[in-house]
């Protein structure tokens, strides 16, 4: 049809319109401004239309509780009761032959034989007394490896990771100085345990990052995807659980747990080799730029007080001299690299 | 970089390279293929990052066929205990959303029969509510004529047969093209679709007509 006959029913049919009113873009925009110019005694059908499709809104639900909930439950792998009735009345529908019946709980024998027969094996394990591995990170190195189950782990530069040969068989252990980001090999039924300071952090199949400095009094684990369990390691109760997007602090001093949003590249980037300062005080830039490069900051001048400035910024796979470069053309300041020794001249 | 948001964020992809930062709508230009190809290697980040951005949108479609939360929670839940299961076995799709509506819109049919056997007509007739809502930039203006707004077009709506109002639905409120519901309702040929939808409105007409008059009248 041709666009000079349209009535009300050929805007609220045509798909080009529709998408332009829902989603405007420039190019549409452009062609459907043009269009009215064209056509100005359409305009009334097509002002209608437009609040028209506008209007069609839809009752929904968005409720945070269910969300978390599923995803606990699909974590767990336990069907819904309707699930289940459903899916065995179609087993009966279909008719499944005899034999097929029998192979069907002849393989579950065999199953049920092979796993009594590894978590033997894994008790005799036990007793062999496992040798540790460390990986140890100096200033200005980064490493990412994988754990004996092949879970991969980014570890910062000054900061140590401890972990067995071979896992226990009930669980996954390992011991955290510093900052390390964990993408674990989902197995939920081998909890997969982070120990940093006196928090433990246990994994669902997931990735986190859990940064614990030991001259911090605080230990911050964030999480991007999965479930985690963070507690203190002799506290019986169950502990506080994270979900994505959510970032738990322990303090040690008040010995508080505080939770909150995250920003992921802030707290992840690290590990992609992303230099990331946000609201970062100058403190907190020379602590940051002294560990991410492996130098010395020496201030000079009549410095400001540690804790001014505001310094955002994101630094991919940057020089350090780029980096204060870039500094010093925002804070007018001068700097000076003399090997592993840098200068800040106010 | 953005913050998250709460319920609206959406981590990076396996690679933790294509971040992204999304709303409600589906504005994704997110690699889904790549991202299914990586849940289906057993990347539990894609898994999370499949659930996150479409549990609501399969809440909300289940939501038009049923007020029956819990059964169209436990609907998802099976759907993603599924394809976690199966994930191996799993064929590559290139879009994830319209591979998630339609299995779920599909096992949605199955769950709704088994709820009509158990419960009651009474309980269900109770369980009705507005189909549809109000622009909440409208909701601001003038409560009243809007309640009237609201009863009309549900009404209409109400008038409507389920497969109308879904394609209503899935044309206008999620955006889907024509090609997209034809796929999502197993139909063979496009046209179909823009019939169903043409069918819907001429149904809507009175309704709408009896709107537009009210909203004039707002924004005078």
């Amino acid at each position: 049809m041709e666009y000079k006959d349209f009535r009300l029913i050929d805007f609220l049919l045509d798909e080009d319109f529709k998408e332009w009113v829902l989603n405007p873009d420039s190019n549409r925009t452009l062609f459907w401004d043009e269009w009215l110019r064209a056509y100005p005694e359409k305009r009334q059908e097509f002002m209608k239309a437009k609040e028209i499709i506008l209007k069609m809104r839809f009752s929904e639900v968005q409720e945070e509780e269910d969300f978390h909930e599923v995803f606990g439950k699909i974590l767990q792998g336990e069907k819904s009761a309707a699930g289940k009735f459903i899916e065995s009345q179609k087993m009966q529908r279909s008719g499944m032959p005899a034999w097929l019946k029998i192979a069907a709980s002849l393989s579950l024998i065999i199953v049920a034989i092979y796993f009594f027969r590894v978590s033997r094996i894994g008790q005799e394990e036990n007793n062999i007394t496992v040798s540790e591995i460390v990986k140890n990170n100096p200033k200005g190195r980064k490493l990412t490896f994988a754990l004996p189950d092949g879970s991969i782990v980014n570890l910062n530069s000054e900061s140590s990771l401890f972990f067995p040969e071979t896992f226990h068989p009930d669980r996954r252990e390992v011991r955290l100085v510093g900052e390390a980001y964990f993408d674990i090999k989902g197995d939920s039924a081998w909890p997969f345990v982070v120990i940093a300071g006196n928090i433990s952090t246990t994994a669902l199949g997931t990735s986190f990052n859990v940064r614990a400095w030991p001259d911090k009094t605080t230990t911050d684990i964030a999480l991007v995807s999965g479930i985690v369990e963070v507690k203190k390691i002799n506290d019986a109760n169950p502990g506080m659980l994270l979900s994505p997007g959510e970032k738990i602090t322990h303090d040690e001093i008040t010995d508080e747990f505080t939770k909150s949003k995250f920003d992921l590249a802030l707290e992840t980037g690290w590990k992609d080799k992303i230099l990331v300062f946000k609201n970062a005080s100058l403190g907190e830039f020379v602590q940051t730029v002294e560990r991410w490069y492996d130098v010395e900051i020496e201030l000079q001048g009549a410095s400001p007080s540690s804790t001014a400035w505001s310094i955002d910024g994101e630094f991919r796979d940057t020089s350090l001299e780029q980096v204060l470069e870039s500094l010093s053309f925002v804070y007018k300041i001068n700097y000076a690299i003399n090997g592993r020794k840098v200068i800040l001249k106010f | 970089m953005e913050s998250f948001e709460s319920q609206n964020f959406i981590h990076a992809g396996p690679s933790h390279a294509g971040m992204r930062i999304g709303k409600g709508h589906d504005t994704a230009k997110v690699d889904e293929a790549q991202i299914w190809k990586s849940f289906k290697e057993g990347n539990e980040s894609a898994f999370a990052y499949i659930y996150t951005t479409y549990f609501y949108k399969l809440l909300n479609i289940g939501y038009q066929l049923s007020r029956d939360k819990s059964l169209i929670k436990d609907c998802i839940q099976d759907l993603f205990i599924d394809i976690r299961i199966k994930r191996k076995k799993l064929a590559d799709v290139k879009s994830i959303k319209l591979y998630l509506y339609k299995s779920f819109r599909r096992r949605m049919a199955d769950y709704l029969q088994y709820e009509m056997k158990k419960v009651d007509k009474e309980r269900q007739a109770a369980n009705e509510h507005y189909l549809i809502d109000i622009p909440y930039e409208d909701r601001l203006i003038n409560s009243q004529l809007l309640e009237i707004q609201k009863i009309k077009l549900n009404k209409g709506i109400m008038a409507l047969t389920e497969r109308e109002r879904e394609a209503i639905y899935f044309f206008y409120y999620k955006n889907l093209s024509y090609k997209e519901i034809c796929d999502l309702f197993n139909y063979k040929q496009v046209k179909t679709v823009r019939n169903l939808v043409y069918q819907a409105l001429k149904k809507l007409k009175p309704y709408i007509e009896i709107v537009l008059i009210f909203s004039c009248i707002i924004n005078n």
